[in-house]
C-alpha cells in the first residue's frame, strides 16, 4: 500500500491548472480505496486492486495523506470521514505526511 | 509553411513565454479549419495562459454547440438531462465550457465545499444534482449516517435540495440490499422533507470489485424493489451480455440509467480494436468510441439503455473526443446516428 500511495502522489505531482489528468486517474483508485478503508480507520497493507481482496493480515495509515491531499485539491469533502476515522484510529506520529 | 510545423513551432515558443496574440490567434485559426469536434488538438501540448485557455475553451463548446436532452427514465418526474453530466472531481476549467454546451446535471455535488463561481448564479432549477451517500456500502442500515450527510451538505453548499440521494458504490449483497434498510428510510424522511426527491444508486459489482454480487444479481434485487428510480453503473466496451441484458431490464422497467467508467473500462479493449472505433465513426478516438458505445446501446425494444453518461475528465482535448461524443452536431459530421 506505501509504494501505491507513493506512485500515486508522484503521479498527482504532474498535475497542472490545464490538466489534472493524474488527479483524475488517481481518484479512480482512490474510490476504490474508500471501500476498503475498515472499521479499525485502517487499509490493508497489501491488497489485490484488481479483485479488491486483502492481501495478509497486516493494517496501514499509508492512504491517509493521498485522501487529504486529493479533498484538498478538488475542494471537496469526499474523503472527509474516511480521513476523520483514520485520524481517530491514533498511534500515528508526526511521520505520516 | 504547413500548418502542422506551425503548431510544433507554437508549442516550442511557448514553453518559453506566453504566445503573442498574433501567434494565438493564428493557431485559433488553424484550431477552427479542424472540424468539429476536433479544435482542442491543435493546442496539444502549448502552455496557454488561463486567459489563452478560456478562449481554447469557449471554441470548444462553439463547435459541439448545445446538446440535446433525453428523459432520465419515467420515475424522476420528467427529468430532461444532457447524455453527459458534469462531476465534482472534473478540472474546474472544464465547467464553463460544459455549461455552454447545455450540461446540466451535476454527478456528486454534494461533495463539493461550496458551490463552485460558475454554478452559483444558475437558476435552481436549470440543473439537476446528486448526492452520493456513504452509509453504503460499509453501513447501509446507518440511518444517522445518511441523514446526516445530505443535511450538512446542504448547510454547507447552500443548495435547498439535491435531486437525487444516491447510495454511494451501492450493497454488498441482495441480503444488505433488502435487509440493512437504513440508508432509504433516511432517503424517505428527507423526501418528506424535501431535501431530496428520488433515490437511486451508483452500484459496483464483482466484475471489477469486491466484496460485491454480480451485476445480473444485484441488479435484479433493485429492480424487483421497485425502490431505485436511478442506477448508476459500470457499461463499457466488452461487457459481457448477461450485464447489458440485465440493464436492458432496469431501463424498461422506468429506471433512469447512467453509464460509468465508459473509458476506464473499456477504453483499453476499444483503443485495441480500430474497426469497433471506426463503425461508431471514431477512428483514433477511444474516449468518443465509448462515449458513443454506451450512449447507443439498445434494448430488445430498440430504445436505449443508458440516457446519460458520467466521464472522468481533466483537461481540453478529452473534454472535446468525449463530450463530442455525446454531442448530435459532431455526430452527424462524422456520419453516426447517436439519437434514432
Amino acid at each position: 500500500m506505501e509504494s501505491l500511495v507513493a506512485a500515486l502522489q508522484a503521479w498527482v505531482d504532474t498535475a497542472t491548472d490545464d490538466d489534472t489528468t493524474a488527479v483524475c486517474a488517481t481518484l479512480h483508485v482512490a474510490h476504490r480505496l474508500k471501500g476498503y478503508q475498515g472499521a479499525d480507520g485502517r487499509w490493508p497493507d497489501k491488497l489485490d486492486l484488481r479483485t479488491g481482496r486483502p492481501v495478509g493480515e497486516a493494517r496501514t495509515l499509508a492512504p491517509l495523506a493521498l485522501l487529504r491531499r486529493l479533498d484538498a485539491l478538488q475542494n471537496t469533502v469526499e474523503f472527509q470521514e474516511a480521513c476523520a476515522l483514520a485520524e481517530a484510529a491514533g498511534d500515528f506520529g508526526p511521520a505520516i505526511e | 509553411m504547413q500548418s502542422n510545423e506551425q503548431l510544433e513551432l507554437f508549442q516550442q515558443q511557448s514553453r518559453q513565454k506566453p504566445l503573442a496574440r498574433r501567434d494565438f490567434l493564428r493557431v485559433l485559426t488553424i484550431a477552427g479549419t479542424a472540424g468539429v469536434g476536433c479544435a482542442a488538438a491543435a493546442f496539444a501540448g502549448m502552455a496557454l495562459t488561463r486567459h489563452q485557455r478560456s478562449e481554447v475553451a469557449a471554441l470548444v463548446a462553439d463547435g459541439l454547440k448545445k446538446l440535446p436532452k433525453r428523459k432520465l427514465g419515467t420515475r424522476l418526474g420528467g427529468m430532461m438531462v444532457t447524455p453527459i453530466c458534469i462531476s465534482s472531481d472534473w478540472n474546474r476549467e472544464l465547467l464553463a465550457p460544459a455549461l455552454d454546451v447545455g450540461v446540466n446535471f451535476i454527478h456528486k455535488a454534494g461533495y463539493w465545499h461550496q458551490m463552485p463561481e460558475e454554478i452559483k448564479p444558475l437558476p435552481r432549477d436549470s440543473y439537476y444534482t446528486d448526492i452520493t451517500v456513504d452509509s453504503t456500502p460499509n453501513n447501509p442500515d446507518d440511518f444517522d449516517r445518511a441523514y446526516n450527510q445530505v443535511t450538512t451538505a446542504l448547510d454547507r453548499t447552500g443548495l435547498r435540495y439535491f435531486d437525487i440521494m444516491r447510495a454511494h458504490f451501492g450493497w454488498h449483497s441482495v441480503d444488505a440490499f433488502k435487509n440493512q434498510t437504513g440508508t432509504y428510510r433516511a432517503f424517505q424522511r428527507l423526501k418528506r422533507e424535501g431535501k431530496v426527491r428520488y433515490f437511486g444508486v451508483s452500484q459496483h459489482a464483482n466484475l471489477y470489485d469486491n466484496p460485491y454480487p454480480s451485476y445480473p444479481e444485484i441488479i435484479q434485487a433493485e429492480i424487483d424493489s421497485g425502490l431505485i428510480d436511478s442506477m448508476q453503473v459500470w457499461f463499457s466496451y466488452g461487457f459481457p451480455k448477461e450485464v447489458e441484458e440485465v440493464f436492458a431490464k432496469a431501463s424498461k422497467a422506468g429506471i433512469g440509467m447512467t453509464a460509468m467508467k465508459t473509458f476506464a473500462y473499456g477504453g483499453g479493449r476499444m483503443r485495441q480494436d480500430p474497426a469497433r472505433m471506426a463503425a461508431l465513426k471514431a477512428e483514433g478516438m477511444p474516449g468518443r468510441a465509448c462515449i458513443r458505445h454506451a450512449l447507443s446501446a439498445r434494448r430488445p425494444d430498440g430504445k436505449p439503455i443508458f440516457q446519460t453518461c458520467v466521464s472522468a475528465i481533466g483537461n481540453m482535448q478529452v473534454f472535446e473526443e468525449n463530450v463530442g461524443g455525446a454531442s448530435q452536431v459532431v455526430a452527424l459530421r462524422d456520419g453516426f446516428t447517436l439519437f434514432a
